[in-house]
């Protein structure tokens, strides 16, 4: 566990406002120092990441909160052992995508999508009611796809497609090569594609 | 390579392939009608995905799950702090009982650890109840024993009015150590008049 922020800090404690504004490199220090406000700083900065990749990995939202909750506490714990000048997001990342899979080991199969329109907030306002309808139809087919990919698949293709990282930052994360994580990316990429093509078919009346 | 770039396509769609493979599928889809066709689904099919999502949580959630955190760590630290406290009860202990192991040895040379602790009349190899003295001494016999038991004192000052008796009177504390081996059983006596306690060991029958 970190010491105390202040108990024996070294580094004078940052205001609130300093706190929020310092950039993540800098807040690590200050954590690694004990400085629960650089702390809650840096979940300000992340937790919509976070709480992202856990909601597209896990397919639910009460699982994606306790994950988040995990990497934070697992962050607080571990800080001491993280290398100052080195990635922090890409380490929380990494934290993260651990996390979610021993949830998902935990919890089996991923929850298809339908159950999740009902917490999702329909989004476009300006669009019609059936225009809304249909991106939230949209969003649960992705959702669906998602949750019949592989735990490494998910987490190769929400964090290039969705999280917006490249393959090199990808492939840190997840600890494999680059050439491992294309070939996930493009397996996934392909099941994808049919998957949603099938669903689609099959809503228009077609053989699947 | 195959005459078309099917399997290259899911990573041509999102530019994950290298210059050289960039140019030659770029090269094929030119004159490629059937993998255009591919490669137009494949981009349908990454919009849709990547196509953006609300946010699920609100800000109230966020700063409900900041709270949570930060309470956990604010109380593991409170946490932390009762484990100082017993490990400090646990070092006095410790320092307790290395004075009372120490004790007998002390008062083999008057002076120097015994005037250090609470003196001789304190010492816990006086009078009163036999107090547990530390572990087995080894047997001269150099035989190697398993844990000893404790047993209970035979009578030490009353009943068996022993010839180990202190001079003086003063009372004597016999215990008795039944080793693993039944035919091996250590009587120990101490006093508090005498230089130091007194080790036997008996072969039974």
């Amino acid at each position: 566990m970190p010491p105390l922020m202040d108990a024996g800090s070294c580094l004078p404690a940052l205001s609130r406002r300093e706190a929020s504004e310092a950039p993540l490199g800098e807040l690590a220090a200050r954590i690694q120092d004990g400085d629960l406000d650089a702390f809650e700083a840096m979940m300000r900065l992340t937790e919509g990441r976070v709480l992202g990749v856990a909601f597209r990995m896990l397919g639910d939202r009460e699982l994606a909160r306790d994950a988040a909750q995990e990497v934070y506490l697992r962050v607080h714990r571990s800080i001491g052992s993280f290398r100052l000048g080195e990635d922090l997001r890409g380490w929380i990342y990494r934290i993260t995508v651990n996390v979610c899979h021993d949830q998902a080991r935990r919890r089996g199969p991923l929850m298809g999508g339908e159950a999740l329109l009902e917490h999702l907030p329909m989004g476009g306002g300006e669009e019609g009611p059936e225009a809304g309808l249909l991106r939230q139809e949209r969003r649960a087919l992705v959702q669906k796809g998602l949750a019949a990919l592989s735990p490494s698949e998910r987490a190769a293709l929400v964090l290039r497609d969705l999280e917006g990282l490249d393959t090199l930052e990808v492939s840190r994360i997840l600890g494999v090569r680059p050439g491992t994580v294309r070939g996930q990316v493009a397996a996934a990429r392909t099941k994808i594609l049919r998957f949603c093509e099938r669903l689609l078919r099959q809503a228009e009346g077609g053989r699947p | 390579m195959s005459p078309h770039v099917l399997h290259l396509l899911p990573l041509w769609v999102e530019e994950d392939l290298e210059p050289r493979e960039m140019r030659e599928v770029q090269a094929h889809l030119a004159l490629c009608a059937p993998c255009r066709e591919t490669e137009a689904r494949f981009r349908a099919s990454q919009r849709l995905l990547k196509e953006p999502w609300p946010d699920p949580f609100s800000e109230g959630e966020r700063a409900q799950l900041r709270q949570e955190v930060l309470g956990r760590i604010r109380s593991g630290r409170r946490e932390g702090r009762p484990r100082a406290l017993r490990g400090g009860w646990a070092a006095l202990a410790a320092l307790l009982l290395l004075g009372f192991l120490a004790w007998p040895r002390a008062s083999r040379h008057p002076g120097a650890l015994a005037s250090a602790l609470a003196g001789p009349a304190a010492g816990p190899l006086s009078a009163g109840p036999p107090a547990p003295l530390p572990g087995p001494p080894v047997p001269s016999g150099g035989r190697r024993m398993a844990p000893a038991r404790l047993r209970k004192p035979k009578s030490p000052l009353s009943r068996e009015p022993s010839p180990e008796a202190a001079p003086g009177g003063s009372p004597v504390t016999r215990i008795e150590f039944q080793t693993a081996d039944p035919a091996i059983r250590i009587i120990w006596l101490a006093s508090s008049a005498s230089p130091a306690p007194e080790t036997h060991t008996q072969e039974l029958p």
